[in-house]
């Protein structure tokens, strides 16, 4: 048994360079470029290759300019307060009041801000990690649903373009419609449905559900789409070549299908961990900032990192050290989500190559 | 003897497969149903007539339906005496031309790029590709609010420019999907081209964006339908106190404050806004399903 498992693997590993193939093969040409003759070894700058550089750059020099100077603005506000009035924009060194707000609870007593937002930030970091696990169980559906689809029983083309109909909902509505089904009073449709009179967005014992499950309505629509893809892309001579040796469905799932879409598998962890991790839109929008101090919710059950950014952001105009938390805040964020995305993205690369 | 357990094992064979099957389809039927529902409550909510609703459960099923909600979403807006036109019309007027400007003409850019990288010559061009590719791939998403002090800086904020500008140069995803597609050509039809006389960029046009329209038609939707459905950008630049810059999805998150008595056309009020891109899915399928799945696929 154990042979053939390693044949399978072997073969699904061929299966997965093939598929790859055409992904390698951009930037890997050189027959067609060699019809320039000799001219290609001694390349010269013309005004045609002033040309091609430039509209080669054009797409960078849009990312230097609306992606990179925003970073470099927000390292300058890291370190400074931020004062904006109608005189313009001042920043001035604030020996790590940024940083103190959020990570010191003593800090703030002087600055309009109450309080430091230390333990704020701590839960919201707790929530933002739970809210983002959600992308798990997204996952797991998503891969779920594509393998039942993939079994082509009649009316799965039906059932395919069903489930995608969620991705092209905008979240806004989304979270109108999951706002209207957990509506807290008895009328509310789930109160209806169980017959209970929860105030399903007030109740910070419930607030995390609401979005969990208005998560879980949408985001599988996108991955089972790619699944469906991926599998379809499976070679059928592989099923075939683990039945003959007499592999059950499991590990035809195991052994065949699951390295065949691999790639699927990481990309979709890399996309979901970055939406999740940075989910501001359905949390802002189901369960808003009610009136007085508490912002995300009761108790800050739905204050994800995206939303403690955007409240900084929004006083800033209260006091100058909001935007420089705000900074800190985002840079936190970036270190959770980029480590996770290169290191998949390394994995990926070996596989390829391997 | 053998003749009759032949059959008899086939008939078992049968069966475990319809079982299987019922498994199959009660899992997608409990799917759909989970789908359906909210979809349906919002639907059913929104052709409720006012009296019918404020009973003390969900009213599944209106002994009169109506459909006044609808046309009072054009007439009863609060924002009707200041902005001279319904705030969801204005909406879809602003989210159309702030949407569709930088992903057409951002997607132009991305071919011309992919263009020079697959088929132009110049210094330098793998590792500049590599590098260009390898740092677009950052995640800089959470970078997105902050952004506001640039834009702020620029003097951009409170205008729609944050959410145009940027688009415009195209993307680097697109990019890389468009020069897999064009190192599918051959160059001896770029070679024709010039033979005819068209200049470097006169090929783009005349041959390479004719001839990758399904792939511009991918990435077009890909584009369009995430700039349709954006909030976050739009509830950070647009000035929050004037409706008639609001795009479309920023008027629906403000309904209650436009809409704030009646429950009914705030439904009917989101079941317009989802319906332009629904109806333009069921038209075309096959595209928006290839276009989300492809313009996903990177590296």
């Amino acid at each position: 048994m154990e042979r053939n498992e390693n044949r399978n693997a072997a073969a699904a590993e061929e299966v997965f360079s093939g598929s790859v193939a055409a992904d390698a093969a951009c930037g890997a040409q050189p027959a067609l470029r060699g019809t320039r003759g000799g001219r290609a070894k001694k390349r010269k700058w013309t005004s045609h290759s002033f040309l091609a550089l430039f509209l080669a750059l054009l797409p960078m020099i849009g990312f230097v300019l609306f992606s990179t100077a925003p970073l470099i603005i927000s390292i300058v506000a890291l370190f400074c307060d931020v004062t904006i009035d109608w005189k313009g924009i001042a920043f001035d060194w604030n020996a790590f009041d940024g940083f103190r707000m959020i990570f010191d609870d003593d800090f703030g007593m002087g600055t309009q801000f109450a309080r430091g937002f230390s333990s704020v930030f701590w839960k919201s970091l707790g929530i933002t990690l739970w809210l983002g696990s959600t992308q798990f169980v997204t996952l797991l559906i998503a891969l779920g649903l594509s393998v039942l689809l993939a079994t082509k029983l009649k009316g799965s083309k039906l059932f395919q373009v069903l489930f995608f109909i969620p991705h092209i909902c905008s979240s806004v509505s989304v979270a109108f419609m999951w706002s209207w089904m957990f509506l807290g009073q008895p009328e509310g449709i789930l109160n209806t449905i169980f017959g209970t009179a929860i105030r399903w967005i007030n109740n910070p014992r419930t607030i995390p559900w609401t979005i969990i499950v208005a998560t879980i309505w949408q985001a599988p629509a996108y991955g089972t789409v790619m699944f469906k893809a991926a599998l379809a892309n499976v070679e059928q001579s592989q099923y075939e070549a683990a039945s003959l040796d007499g592999a059950n469905s499991w590990q035809k799932f195991r052994y065949v299908t699951i390295p065949g879409i691999m790639p699927t598998i990481f990309y979709l962890l890399i996309a979901g961990i970055g939406a999740g991790l940075l989910m501001y839109d359905m949390a802002a929008l189901i369960v808003p900032d009610p009136w007085g101090s508490t912002i995300g919710g009761q108790d800050h059950m739905a204050l994800t990192l995206m939303r403690l950014v955007f409240y900084f952001n929004e006083h800033r105009g209260t006091d100058p050290v909001a935007l420089s938390a705000a900074s800190a805040v985002s840079w936190i964020l970036f270190l959770l989500v980029a480590p996770v995305s290169v290191w998949l993205y390394a994995r990926r690369e070996k596989r390829m190559e391997g | 003897m053998q003749a009759k357990t032949i059959p008899a094992k086939r008939a078992v064979r049968r069966k475990k497969f319809r079982v299987s099957r019922v498994i199959i389809y009660a899992v997608l039927g409990i799917w759909t149903l989970f789908l359906f529902l909210p979809v349906y409550t919002l639907l059913v909510s929104s052709i409720t007539p006012a009296e019918e609703a404020s009973a003390s459960t969900f009213t599944w099923f209106p002994a009169h339906p109506t459909f006044q909600p609808y046309a009072d979403i054009f007439l009863h807006d609060n924002n009707l005496g200041k902005i001279g036109m319904p705030t969801l019309v204005y909406g879809f007027i602003n989210t159309l031309w702030i949407t569709l400007l930088p992903v057409v003409v951002g997607l132009i850019v991305s071919g011309l790029s992919a263009y020079a990288y697959s088929k132009l010559d110049f210094p330098g061009r793998k590792v500049i590709f590599k590098i260009a590719f390898a740092i677009s791939m950052i995640p800089l998403g959470a970078f997105s609010v902050i952004s506001f002090l640039y834009y702020d800086l620029l003097g951009w904020t409170e205008s729609a420019l944050p959410l145009i500008i940027p688009g415009l140069f195209g993307s680097m995803n697109t990019v890389f999907f468009l020069k897999m597609y064009y190192e599918t050509v051959p160059n001896e039809i770029l070679e024709a081209a010039k033979i005819d006389g068209k200049g470097t960029i006169g090929v783009f046009f005349s041959i390479l964006l004719p001839l990758a329209v399904p792939a511009f038609i991918a990435q077009f939707i890909f584009g369009f339908v995430g700039g349709y459905n954006s909030y976050m950008g739009p509830l950070l630049y647009l000035p929050q106190d004037d409706a008639s810059t609001w795009t479309l999805q920023l008027a629906l998150s403000k309904i209650v404050d436009i809409f704030p008595n009646d429950a009914n056309i705030r439904c009917a009020s989101m079941v317009l806004g989802l319906l332009p891109l629904v109806v333009l899915f069921c038209f075309c399928q096959k595209l928006f399903i290839e276009g989300i799945a492809v313009g996903g696929v990177k590296g």
